[in-house]
């Protein structure tokens, strides 16, 4: 349903977009990861038809968006990250403005709002103006505003920021609702647990490329069987990297000077023996955790940094 | 192209629909024109502003005889016509400025005599009005005695009887021996005064103030807050997205211009001229006109409060040097021409042709192409800033 094909952008000497390509299926929820600046924005903009690729190209329900471009963003839902709501509109304006804009019309326009309002938990503000609606409502209301024409590919973005978690969690079950209803969602967060709580698929991309793409399970797998041992502090990773040879349950994730990533299996039988060559030889390190393996920190293995960095 | 329209239709509509919804932007729609147009009105010739109505010259008649009457009714000319009240009426302290016909007048005039007709005036009275009536006195007063020229000696002798006023009435009603006519010798016409003034210049200005300053902050807005890149997209082009915006603005226009007129005719007898197909085409061209800068205006700026600042600025010189404020007709020559550099000047003068010297559309078809060339250059210039990347 969308598909994505060697993308490539760059803004002068900055490469925003290098190669980037995936496909999501129809009633597929695809999460597209990343911390700030990797091109999460610029994808969702060629993606969106509000930007051009310098090349590649992207295809809607098997509709160009580059030969068709107003049949493709007829398929196409956005909900962006800014609150595109007019405040003094009422919810039933609001959808009734948004179905205009997609064409629609007269009383199938009329149903289709009244049955989102009411999905929605709206039905009764469905006459209050929005600038009288909690963040949460108005995080419902700016979803439904994608939903209206029902879509065959939906893009969202951070459409969850600033809601509570009650909210967030009837939001996403709205999500999952609209792709079991054979949509094909493109979905981006900054919350990873809310990707592996709601994405079938996800790829993680930084510099302007896919790091690694797949199921969650696959790609929590990728960190290996062990748990995630995190270090920090004023050592030298060359310093690490002596400590751990030898040891065939301890593998490097990520490392650097004062900053080292392990998958360590903590169970095995020389766990001993191995913490004492890592704490005993190595000296600066200043802060240890420990935490099972997770998308968080395949995250931090493949980017170096927090997703909220 | 039937959903385009649609489309386009539905962003105007919201457009309008968002606008009427904020009570400052009925405040300067609909509120202060009104209050605007009053004390331009009023200011510009006080209570005789009226423009369909001759104003009464107020006339305090102590001569009980034939000649007071005579003189009253030789004071009606284009503009007033003599009102006449009995001594000591108190109205006549109300209008500020009047004209006492003296007691005794017809008797010693027609005795041979001198006497005096004088223009009264109030402390605080409008000086330019009794100006005016006395310029009225002297001309009824001219007037009069001329008729009295062409009733014979022997009937003037017995003084104002019957006889005497039936010969004065057949003199007075005669066509004029000589007749002035005055015309100017360059292109300059009267000036419109009143609400014939202070109506077509505060539409302008009021008009500019919403779609050109309002229009320019909204539209920052929007882009600021992503709803130009929402609509981008969605399955509209560009110019979809620009006529729908400049549409908005556009029946936001016609809202105020109608209320206006209507409000106008109703409350200060304004008239509208005799080709009402010229005035809504110029009215048209100039709401375009005033959407289109301010769409540019917006879009330059980026920033509502930055966008409503250089808006008022922009307004404001375009209103005072476009003639919203006073006529261009007592302007230097070089102001003059400094104006039409102006939307507002084409604007006004236009509006002035139809409306206070009765012109048609081939009179105003300059300044229409003019405004529509603005329009068409401001929309391609705030076409082109229109970009969904930001």
């Amino acid at each position: 349903m969308i598909k994505a094909t060697s993308l490539k952008k760059s803004y002068g000497e900055t490469l925003a977009v290098d190669g980037i390509s995936f496909e999501i299926a129809a009633g597929e929820i695809y999460g597209l990861l990343g911390p700030n600046g990797a091109g999460k924005t610029t994808t969702l903009s060629i993606l969106s038809g509000l930007l051009k690729p310098d090349s590649g190209s992207v295809t809607l329900a098997g509709v160009s968006l580059e030969g068709e471009e107003r049949k493709a963003k007829g398929l196409l839902g956005v909900v962006p990250q800014e609150m595109t709501l007019y405040e003094e509109l009422t919810a039933r304006e609001t959808l009734l403005f948004w179905g205009r804009i997609y064409g629609l019309g007269g009383k199938r326009l009329d149903e289709r709002i009244d049955s989102l309002l009411e999905r929605a938990g709206l039905a009764a503000k469905a006459k209050k103006r929005v600038r009288t609606f909690s963040g949460g409502m108005k995080r419902r209301l700016h979803l439904l505003t994608g939903l209206v024409h029902e879509p065959k590919a939906l893009l969202l973005d951070e459409v969850t920021v600033g809601i509570d978690p009650q909210g967030r969690i009837a939001l996403l079950e709205i999500v999952k609702e609209v792709a079991a209803s054979g949509t094909a969602v493109l979905y981006t967060t900054h919350y990873l647990e809310e990707a592996e709580a709601l994405c079938d698929r996800l790829s993680i991309i930084d510099f302007g490329k896919v790091l690694v793409e797949g199921t969650i399970d696959e790609l929590v797998r990728s960190l290996g069987e062990g748990e995630v041992v995190s270090l920090t502090g004023s050592f030298t990773g060359e310093s690490i990297r002596r400590a751990l040879e030898g040891h065939d349950e301890a593998a490097i994730l990520s490392l650097e000077d004062g900053a080292g990533l392990l998958s360590i299996d903590l169970s095995g039988p020389d766990v001993f023996r191995l913490l004492d060559s890592l704490f005993g030889k190595v000296t600066g390190v200043e802060e240890v955790s420990i935490r099972r393996p997770s998308l968080q920190s395949l995250f931090l293995k493949l980017t170096g940094r927090e997703i909220r960095d | 192209m039937i959903v385009r329209l649609l489309q386009i239709l539905a962003i105007a509509r919201t457009d309008l629909t968002l606008v009427l919804r904020d009570r400052q932007n009925l405040l300067w729609l609909f509120v202060m024109p009104l209050i605007f147009i009053y004390t331009f009105g009023r200011a510009n010739f006080g209570d005789d502003a009226k423009t369909t109505e001759k104003s009464a010259i107020p006339v305090a008649m102590e001569d009980t005889l034939f000649l007071g009457e005579a003189f009253t009714k030789e004071l009606e000319d284009r503009t007033w016509v003599g009102e006449t009240h009995a001594e000591g009426d108190s109205l006549l302290e109300a209008r500020g400025s009047w004209i006492v016909v003296p007691r005794g007048l017809t008797r010693t005039v027609l005795s041979g005599g001198r006497d005096s007709v004088e223009v009264v005036s109030k402390r605080g009275a409008s000086a330019r009005r009794a100006e005016s009536y006395a310029w009225s006195a002297r001309k009824a007063a001219i007037r009069v005695l001329l008729n009295l020229q062409g009733v014979p000696d022997s009937l003037r002798a017995n003084g104002a009887d019957s006889v005497f006023m039936a010969a004065y009435d057949s003199v007075a009603a005669l066509p004029p021996l000589v007749e002035l006519e005055v015309r100017s010798a360059s292109r300059a016409r009267p000036i419109p005064r009143g609400y014939l003034l202070s109506v077509p210049g505060n539409l302008v200005m009021f008009v500019l103030i919403v779609a050109l300053t309002a229009g320019a902050a909204d539209i920052a807005v929007d882009v600021r807050q992503g709803h130009i890149r929402r609509l981008g997209a969605c399955p509209l082009s560009k110019l979809d997205i620009f006529t729908g915006k400049l549409a908005g603005r556009l029946l936001t226009s016609l809202v105020q211009i109608l209320f206006l007129m209507a409000v106008s005719t109703l409350l200060f007898d304004m008239r509208w001229g005799n080709d009402p197909t010229a005035l809504a085409l110029l009215f048209l061209v100039y709401a375009i006109t005033a959407a289109t800068i301010g769409i540019f205006i917006g879009l330059v700026v980026g920033k509502a409060d930055t966008a409503a600042s250089l808006g008022v600025l922009v307004t404001l010189t375009l209103s005072a040097l476009g003639g919203c404020w006073w006529p261009l007709e007592i302007v230097p020559d070089g102001m003059k021409k400094l104006a039409h550099i102006f939307p507002t000047a084409w604007a006004l003068e236009g509006l002035h042709t139809l409306i206070s010297y009765g012109g048609s559309l081939g009179d105003v078809a300059l300044n229409i192409t003019v405004l529509t060339l603005y329009a068409a250059a401001f929309a391609y210039l705030a076409s082109r800033l229109l970009r969904f990347d930001r």
